[in-house]
């Protein structure tokens, strides 16, 4: 089923686009009913989509931990940094709850980040908003346990370590990878 | 000048795809600047307005800690872009950038930038797209180094819960969070 323009509109994706614009993407793009323990991509896999939660829940998973890391709820968007950098699903999404998600296919994730037009430069200019927020959230966090605004107990090794890895962390997100 | 900066900005990756017009549209907002040597280019902490390529010379980066202490994080040389989440966004600077010695760059004003891109210029989105790439591959980097260095385990006790999660506190506004 297509989404309606008015359901598109109202993600935060797609705000700004004119209501021409939201036609032609309601066309593009798909819902997807998703039942509850339902696992929409695997941490490993190539990427094939990008989605928009529309409503419901989805829990967010790594191998290397035993709980839960995330929650995803409505117009939270994910799986489109792997479809930016080529990279495979860093993380396993499973649907916690019966929840309708907008499928974004590659192809039209690919078309819409790469077009040389107003319309996909509004949407260019939302996924790098949120791709901004993400790095600005991380950093605030980041500065947070390296300036000590966290109170760890400075005996503890293993804090100390955190807060080093925390450190190294911050740079590399603001001036790369060390050479 | 113009064709200085036509031949020099190719070599620099985020500018590598843009043809020579392309790169002539981006022109307005480039100025060439000297930086003597022990010269701020910008302070931890001050508005983002500008990013810089290096020319010639070396920029160093410095981080000061809440506690006073400051640490060089990095050395740039020729080629080098720095400042560039000024081209996205104009928060607070968060290190100090100043010469090591005498240096040369191109300054890329953030405000004329952003009025390429309100004019819809398809040299400032290649430039933002590339960006964005560039930031994606480094929340790769990051997860990848919190998956090495950070531990995960359920935190031993309540003191140092917010410290243990820290791995997890991290990835999660990095990578699956939305904007709230």
């Amino acid at each position: 089923m297509n989404p309606t323009p008015d359901m598109l509109s109202r993600l935060p994706l797609f705000s700004g686009l004119n209501a021409a614009e939201l036609d032609m993407l309601s066309a593009e793009l798909h819902l997807r009913e998703v039942g509850a323990s339902k696992v929409v991509c695997t941490q490993g896999d190539r990427a094939d989509s990008a989605y928009v939660v529309v409503s419901g829940r989805l829990g967010v998973y790594k191998e290397s931990i035993s709980h839960r890391l995330a929650w995803l709820e409505s117009g939270d968007v994910f799986g489109h940094i792997a479809l930016i950098d080529g990279g495979v699903r860093s993380a396993t999404c499973q649907a916690e709850e019966a929840s309708t998600l907008l499928q974004i296919t590659g192809d039209v994730f690919k078309r819409l980040f790469a077009a040389d037009n107003g319309f996909a430069y509004k949407v260019l200019d939302r996924v790098a908003l949120d791709v901004v927020a993400r790095l600005r959230e991380v950093t605030d966090r980041l500065g947070k346990v390296v300036s000590g605004r966290l109170n760890p107990d400075e005996a503890d090794a293993r804090v100390a370590e955190q807060v080093a890895a925390a450190s190294l962390l911050l740079t590399t997100i603001e001036f790369g990878p060390a050479e | 000048m113009a064709r200085n900066i036509a031949e020099f900005l190719p070599q620099v990756p985020i500018f590598a795809g843009l043809t020579p017009d392309e790169i002539h549209a981006l022109l307005p907002a480039i100025i060439e600047q000297d930086v003597p040597r022990e010269t701020v280019v910008y302070e931890q902490g001050s508005v983002a307005n500008a990013a810089y390529v290096i020319t010639l010379g070396q920029l160093e980066v410095d981080l000061t800690k809440p506690d006073g202490t400051t640490t060089r994080v990095r050395t740039l040389g020729p080629g080098h872009l720095v400042g560039e989440l000024a081209l996205l966004d104009s928060g607070p600077r968060s290190a100090t950038v100043r010469a090591r010695n005498p240096a040369h760059v191109y300054r890329i004003d953030g405000t004329a930038f952003n009025e390429l891109r309100a004019q819809r210029s398809p040299a400032a989105y290649k430039v933002i797209r590339e960006l964005v790439r560039v930031m994606c591959d480094r929340f790769r980097d990051v997860d990848a180094q919190i998956e090495r260095t950070v531990d995960f385990g359920d935190p031993p006790s309540v003191e140092i819960e917010e410290a243990g999660g820290v791995g997890n506190w991290l990835r999660r506004a990095l990578r699956f969070g939305g904007q709230r």
